[in-house]
C-alpha cells in the first residue's frame, strides 16, 4: 500500500524513502522468515531432546501441521514390533523438517505428540511425578527465540 | 559460588507452607515420605530448574547468572467431590503466586513470573493412574545471582 501510494506521487525524495523502506522490509522479512524457521526447529529439537528417554515411542511420534489446529489422523502401529520400534528423535525431526521449511510469516504451525499417554507423562498421575518436558520447552522458548532473531545458531537440549 | 538451588526451593516451599489452612490431606514435598489420601484434598510439589544463563550486563560489577524454573503444584481432590472442592486448591495456589511477587531470601530473591492452571484430569483407576481428580498448576519463576 505504501509503495503504490508513493509511486503515484511526484518527488524523488519520497519515492527514495519508500524504496528504502521497502528494501528494509524485504530484508527484514527474509531474516524474519529465517528466524521463525530456526526458532521452530530449535523449539522442536528441544522438545524432542527433553522427551523422557524411556519412552522411545513417544520420542518418535511428533507431528506438525500448517494452518490447522486439528491434527489429521495418524496411522496406528500395526503390531507390537512396529509400536516398539518407535524411531526416536531422528524420525520425528525428519517428519517435522519439511513442514517447518514451509512455515512462513502470517501462518500458524501446530506441533503435537500423538502418544496417548503423553499427557500423563507431562502432568504425572497420583502415583507418578510429572516430567514436565513440554512446560520446560515452553519456558525455554524466549531464550531460543532470542538466539534465532540474533542470527546465532539455536542450540537445543541434548537428545 | 554454589548454585543457590536449595535456597530457591526453600523460598518457594515456605510460601506454599504459609498458605492457611493447609490442605486437609497434606502436602507431598519432593523426596519426602507421603501417603496420599483419596478422601481429602492434597497437593504434590515438584521443582524443575529450566535454564541458567550468564548475563552480559552487570548490576554491581559482578557477572550475573539468570536462572529460571518451574514450581509444579498438582492439586488432588476426591473424585466426585464437586467442582468447588476440585477448584479450591488450584485457585489458592494460583492466587498465592501473583505475577511480580518477589520472595526475598538471604542471598537470592525469586520473582514469580506467572501461574497457569491446566485442565483438570480424572484418574483412570489403574495402578499407574489411581482414581481421583487433579489440576496441575505451573508457577514460573526467575532469579539472578552472582556468577562468582
Amino acid at each position: 500500500v505504501i509503495t503504490v501510494d508513493l509511486l503515484s506521487r511526484p518527488g524523488g525524495g519520497a519515492a527514495g524513502w519508500a524504496l528504502q523502506i521497502q528494501q528494509r522490509c524485504d530484508l527484514s522479512k527474509g531474516k524474519m522468515r529465517d528466524a521463525i524457521r530456526a526458532f521452530a526447529t530449535g523449539l522442536t529439537n528441544t522438545w524432542i531432546g527433553l522427551t523422557p528417554v524411556e519412552t522411545t515411542w513417544m520420542k518418535g511420534h511428533y507431528y506438525a501441521v500448517l494452518d490447522s489446529s486439528i491434527p489429521p489422523e495418524e496411522p496406528r502401529p500395526q503390531d507390537k514390533r512396529e509400536a516398539r520400534a518407535g524411531g526416536g528423535g531422528d524420525k520425528s525431526r525428519a517428519r517435522l523438517a519439511p513442514v517447518i521449511a514451509q512455515f512462513d510469516l502470517g501462518h500458524t504451525i501446530t506441533f503435537w505428540n500423538s502418544a496417548p499417554y503423553a499427557v500423563s507423562v507431562e502432568y504425572g498421575t497420583a502415583s507418578m511425578s510429572p516430567r514436565a518436558w513440554t512446560r520446560k520447552t515452553v519456558a525455554l522458548a524466549p531464550s531460543l527465540l532470542a538466539q534465532a532473531v540474533s542470527g546465532r545458531p539455536v542450540t537445543a537440549a541434548a537428545d | 559460588v554454589a548454585q543457590p538451588d536449595l535456597e530457591i526451593i526453600g523460598l518457594l516451599q515456605a510460601r506454599l507452607a504459609a498458605m492457611s489452612p493447609a490442605p486437609a490431606g497434606g502436602i507431598a514435598w519432593e523426596n519426602r515420605a507421603f501417603t496420599p489420601l483419596t478422601t481429602a484434598p492434597w497437593v504434590r510439589v515438584s521443582h524443575a530448574f529450566v535454564d541458567a544463563e550468564p548475563m552480559t550486563w552487570l548490576s554491581n560489577g559482578t557477572p550475573q547468572i539468570r536462572e529460571t524454573g518451574l514450581l509444579l503444584l498438582d492439586c488432588f481432590a476426591p473424585e466426585n467431590a464437586g467442582p468447588e472442592v476440585g477448584a479450591g486448591w488450584p485457585r489458592r495456589c494460583g492466587s498465592g503466586s501473583t505475577p511480580g511477587l518477589v520472595l526475598a531470601g538471604a542471598t537470592v530473591s525469586v520473582r514469580i513470573d506467572r501461574a497457569t492452571r491446566a485442565q483438570g484430569r480424572v484418574g483412570a483407576g489403574t495402578p499407574d493412574d489411581p482414581v481421583g481428580y487433579f489440576s496441575p498448576v505451573t508457577v514460573s519463576w526467575r532469579t539472578y545471582y552472582d556468577a562468582g
